[in-house]
């Protein structure tokens, strides 16, 4: 499990995950620093197209693939909090 | 014996990176010169931009070798392909998927390309008979079955659907593509068409609204956006406008006609359809808002057969039966009558449903189960559907067997949630009906009768509140953690026992957030006018 405790950010982006993708898990199980691709919640470049709208809708905050390699964007729950928190909504 | 050369127009620009412009003369001197360096074997083609794969897949085809296109970069998939080539070479431009590799397995790996070559390089005439690529696709079995294209039967067939991809009559376009290379829609409209014909192909990421804009913008003029129904419906949805479209062409699911008029309507460019598959390639297109008949590319021809499928004839390509309904109407047009239900198509890859549940039935503990596909037709603006499985093992947890599933099924069909239940709607003959199946996990969960909502009051948030400073700056949204503690605090229960949360709508500060719960079972609803704005659950036990 994550070594820090989910900030009130965190703990909202996870949220917003499960709800977007409807992920069939409770959001106070989701490990912040666990990564979203692959063998962590095991998601797909589709799920990055639409959670990459839902976030633009709550936050503003547009994501683009030139600014920043999307990998590390979708690293985790943590890294994707700190890109949005990073960047001014658009 | 008739050949083609490897390069239609080699003196015209094929790619255009988010730098500069690449003629075909450019992708000629890269693919020599990697040409040189590449083992004399099959290449494994994982290369994920447009540039870089064309050039490997040149460099494969002046070696007299063929690319195998991997259809997805997955890790499953991808051990696929290297026990069914184990004399083959990887070429990638990326990271590969985590997959244990073979330790005579060569990779050549690609960080920069030689394009900028001096004098004229050679553009050969290639064989129409020399196989250039294999493609998988998924057998009924769910065993990978390879398909053979030679050089012929890929040059004549984008020279035959060359008018879709002139919009303006007598002008080239820039095909806009957000599709991969290494699947065969993508390889024949996104590599082989720029070569065979000139029309060049945009590179850089293409995934996000975002990077579309940028891809479109930068042109040459008039763009063409080679997309999916996915893609459509997803860019649809985005608020911010997409620069000038001549045309958008959509491919690997049916797209309905409402998405087909939205997209007409906001994009001001006509929607066509391509129909077609990995073993035939593309075949036929129609204009989706005009009309129901699928006109053949020129050249190739639809024979009837007496179980309403057809086969397939195209110039120097195999003969294939496609496993749809299909009515010829003249001569170069037919009807579409219907999708083989067994096939399963998300997001242009395919996968047998048989396949799927023969994976899961063979699982150590599963006694009964099957996946359940999305509906096919999704709503405009909704997003795309997810397979579901449901399963009779009484001895395993769901997560365990999803956990499981991961290593064995590709990502885009690995179900969102599967259930457990104590045995399957089977009906009198064995057999499960789709309508059963989704009764049974859209049903609701049996639960002790809910007791009346009760009122908890309301709170509000003002804008200097604590919590807001540092709280995604610029953007003032009362934080969930917050709007969490003023909803517990009017139930007056603790926060640990929160079970589950979604929070459906932003909550701005000096909203006035109604509480309203029930305590059988604990559950709240936070409200802003006749908005809901977060739902949430508590395990029983826990009001104070």
């Amino acid at each position: 499990m994550a070594e820090n405790p989910p900030s009130p950010s965190e703990t909202e982006v996870a949220a917003l995950i499960v709800e977007t993708l409807q992920l069939d898990m409770p959001v106070s199980t989701i490990d912040m620093d666990a990564p979203l691709f692959g063998d962590g919640l095991g998601l797909d470049s589709i799920d990055a197209l639409e959670l990459s709208l839902a976030i633009k809708r709550q936050y503003g905050v547009e994501l683009r693939s030139d600014t920043a390699d999307k990998v590390d964007i979708f690293r985790s729950v943590r890294s994707l909090t700190h890109y949005i928190a990073a960047h001014p909504p658009s | 014996m008739h050949a083609f050369p490897l390069l239609g127009h080699p003196a015209a620009p094929l790619f255009r990176t988010p730098e500069r412009l690449i003629t075909g003369n450019g992708v000629l001197h890269a693919a020599h010169a990697l040409a040189a360096t590449l083992p004399p074997r099959p290449i494994i083609n994982l290369c994920r931009d447009r540039l870089y794969f064309t050039a490997a897949f040149c460099a494969a085809v002046l070696r007299g070798q063929y690319s195998v296109l991997p259809g997805s970069r997955a890790a499953g998939p991808l051990a696929h392909l290297l026990a069914r080539y184990p004399d083959a070479a990887i070429v990638t431009d990326a990271d590969l998927p985590p997959c244990p590799l073979p330790a005579a397995t060569p990779v050549i790996r690609l960080s920069t390309l030689a394009a900028d070559g001096t004098g004229t390089p050679v553009n050969p005439d290639i064989a129409a008979t020399q196989v250039v690529a294999h493609i998988l696709t998924s057998g009924s079995t769910g065993t990978p079955v390879a398909h053979a294209k030679t050089w012929g039967a890929l040059s004549r067939r984008a020279q035959a659907s060359i008018t879709l991809f002139t919009p303006v009559p007598g002008k080239v376009a820039t095909i806009v593509g957000t599709v991969p290379p290494y699947h065969m829609y993508g390889f024949e409209t996104t590599v082989i068409q720029p070569l065979v014909t000139g029309c060049p192909s945009t590179t850089g990421p293409a995934l996000f609204p975002a990077d579309i804009r940028a891809r479109l913008g930068q042109g040459p003029q008039p763009c063409i956006l080679l997309t999916t129904p996915l893609h459509i419906r997803t860019f649809l949805a985005d608020p911010t406008p997409l620069p000038p479209i001549a045309r958008v062409i959509s491919a690997t699911a049916p797209l309905d006609t409402a998405t087909a008029e939205m997209a007409e309507r906001c994009w001001h460019a006509p929607v066509f359809e391509i129909y077609g598959s990995t073993e035939t390639g593309s075949i036929a297109t129609r204009r989706t808002t005009a009309t129901q008949a699928w006109r053949l590319h020129p050249g190739i021809s639809l024979h009837p057969r007496p179980d309403g499928t057809a086969r397939i004839e195209a110039p120097d390509a195999t003969p294939h039966v496609v496993a749809d309904a299909l009515t010829p109407l003249t001569p170069d047009t037919f009807r579409l009558e219907g999708r083989m239900t067994d096939i399963i198509k998300i997001a242009g890859q395919r996968t047998s449903l048989a396949g799927l549940n023969a994976i899961l039935l063979g699982m150590q503990g599963v006694e009964d189960g099957t996946f359940i596909a999305p509906e096919p037709d999704a709503v405009p603006g909704q997003p795309v559907g997810r397979m579901e499985g449901v399963v009779v093992a009484p001895t395993r947890a769901a997560p365990d067997i999803l956990a499981a599933l991961r290593a064995r099924v590709p990502p885009a069909f690995l179900p969102r949630r599967v259930m457990r239940v104590d045995a399957l709607p089977r009906n009198e003959m064995g057999k499960l009906t789709r309508t059963a199946l989704l009764a049974l996990v859209r049903e609701p969960r049996p639960a002790t009768p809910a007791t009346a909502v009760q009122d908890a009051g309301c709170f509000s948030i003002a804008a200097d509140h604590p919590a807001l400073a540092g709280h995604f700056p610029g953007c003032p949204i009362v934080p969930g953690a917050v709007v969490l503690s003023e909803t517990f605090g009017l139930m007056g229960v603790e926060p640990a026992r929160l079970e589950q949360i979604k929070f459906l709508h932003p909550v701005r500060p000096g909203d006035t957030v109604r509480v309203t719960h029930t305590t059988q079972p604990l559950a709240f609803t936070c409200t802003v006018g006749t908005q809901v704005v977060a739902k949430g659950r508590l395990r029983n036990g826990a009001h104070a």
